[in-house]
């Protein structure tokens, strides 16, 4: 039976190819004469058809691994490599051993272990980094400040001992905060936090940092057309192989993980979105959520329920979408509207979207919960 | 000796299409591929299931437990030994761009293959 079907098979083949093979008979009979010609010719033409593929596509190098207490996702899409994806996941562990509040040795808890004591000499890289902070911790008159540790500590949110503390304790973990107490000293490459008690933690910069780092790795190898997906916090590197423009989704806060509102049509740009869906715990009926007001010391209780930021570098973007949530959208969007080459998208508790100039020919609302405003 | 000739382009030629259409035929089929749910641990992969059938999947680890279901088209996280129930709350999923993260049980679920819809998103910010 079976070998029935294949004799069939092949003679089908054999009668829908003869017309063809007739008329290149006639035009062989007058053109070649040589029976090495036509055999050369013939293979050429066997290695055209079989190399033929309908979508000639590069092989896409992509690995998602576990880095800086997230899940972090990269895509390559030329000239990718398994050895590169090492490199660049070495690199992302590289810098939460210097950054990370939760290992025990790194540079971020060694300064924290010395706060009020003495201060502590960091890697040009920290040093970069926890500068940079605190120059936006001034941008933003504090709606972002790096030095918020003891507050988030205290609540825990995310982790085992997440609670509501009581009102005499979060006053006390406030009066240990405040980006001005933090002493830089550029000429011995150190941080001194001035009270004992006091602690950084780079959780709102340093996944923008990170995501930063790889792409100059990515750019260094040479490579075009990549995403960089560091937890949520996207990098969308040059254009996609086809040339167009990538579209990245912006979270809908009411809908499961990775179901959009809106799609943001762009090419290298850093898309970052803070939330106050993405970490919480309630208690009582009450929604606590991991954005501190770096006043109260209460999760940040305003009209926003998340705000994206889109912008060339990832760190600011980073720092900016904590400090536009804290800041509210009218505040926000006048900081956002201050930066060349960087715009927002604030979505309010009462469903109302707010989008700064730069964004508004590049962003579609796809839901129909939300209304867009200008 | 040209009557052989002939015989011979006819056979190069019915390979040459031979591979092409098997070619394209083979691509096709890679397309239509099924979709899986890869299930890793601490960025491992640690178990693939076709996301047609159902089947519950126990994770038990140093960082706690984790229970997965993949029921006919969609996947979600049922149980999970952490404090925050972030994955648990997540629901189901069904779709490539979508993933369910247990951070402090180092788990995560993602969908391999291809979705049937056209225009979905290279990237999802949140």
């Amino acid at each position: 039976m079976c070998c029935f079907a294949v004799k069939s098979a092949i003679s089908l083949n054999i009668s829908n190819a003869y017309m063809f093979i007739r008329e290149i008979e006639l035009l062989m009979v007058h053109f070649i004469k040589c029976k090495a010609q036509i055999i050369i010719l013939l293979f050429l033409l066997i290695f055209i058809f079989s190399g033929c593929r309908p979508e000639n596509e590069e092989i896409i190098y992509e690995r998602t691994g576990y880095a800086l207490g997230t899940v972090n996702k990269i895509k390559i899409f030329d000239h990718g490599s398994e050895e590169l994806l090492n490199v660049l996941f070495d690199r992302l562990n590289d810098i939460e051993n210097k950054m990370s509040v939760n290992i025990e040795d790194s540079e971020v808890s060694t300064i924290n272990k010395n706060a009020g004591v003495k201060p502590t000499k960091v890697s040009k890289e920290t040093f970069g980094l926890i500068k940079k902070a605190v120059s936006f911790g001034e941008l933003s008159r504090g709606a972002f400040d790096i030095s918020l540790g003891p507050v988030i500590k205290l609540w825990g949110i995310g982790t085992e001992n997440q609670r509501v503390p009581d009102k005499w304790e979060i006053t006390k973990a406030v009066q240990l905060t405040g980006y001005k107490k933090i002493i830089i000293d550029s000429e011995n490459q150190s941080i001194f936090l001035k009270d004992q008690g006091m602690g950084l933690d780079l959780g709102g910069i340093a996944k923008g940092y990170a995501a930063d780092e790889i792409k100059g790795i990515l750019k260094e190898n040479n490579i075009k057309s990549a995403i960089i997906d560091l937890g949520g916090n996207i990098i969308v590197h040059g254009k996609k192989t086809d040339g167009t423009e990538w579209k990245v989704g912006i979270q809908n806060p009411y809908r499961e993980r990775n179901d959009y509102l809106g799609v943001l049509n762009v090419s290298d740009k850093t898309i970052v979105t803070s939330g106050a869906y993405e970490r919480f715990f309630i208690k009582d009926d009450v929604k606590y959520h991991h954005i501190f007001d770096g006043k109260t010391g209460y999760p940040c209780d305003n009209e926003v329920l998340a705000v994206t930021i889109v912008a060339d570098i990832s760190e600011d973007a980073d720092a900016l979408s904590t400090a536009c949530f804290v800041l509210g959208v009218d505040d926000g969007m006048k900081l956002i509207d201050s930066l060349p080459g960087t715009g927002c998208i604030f979505v309010t508790k009462d469903n109302n979207i707010y989008i700064s100039k730069e964004l508004k020919d590049k962003f579609q609302l796809t839901s129909d919960l939300f209304t867009a405003n200008g | 000796m040209r009557k052989k000739e002939f015989i011979l382009i006819g056979i190069i030629l019915i390979i040459a299409f031979g591979i092409y259409g098997l070619n394209i035929y083979i691509n096709r089929l890679s397309e239509n591929e099924k979709k899986t749910v890869n299930i890793f641990i601490e960025g491992k992969l640690f178990k693939s299931v076709d996301i047609d059938n159902y089947e519950e999947v126990k994770i038990v680890t140093e960082y706690g437990e984790n229970i997965v279901i993949i029921d006919r088209g969609k996947v979600r996280m049922k149980e999970a030994s952490c404090p925050d129930k972030v994955c648990v709350h997540m629901g189901w999923i069904s779709k490539t761009i979508q993933n369910i993260v247990c951070l402090p049980g180092k788990v995560h679920v993602e969908i391999a293959g291809k979705d049937d819809e056209k225009g979905e998103m290279d990237a999802v910010a949140r």
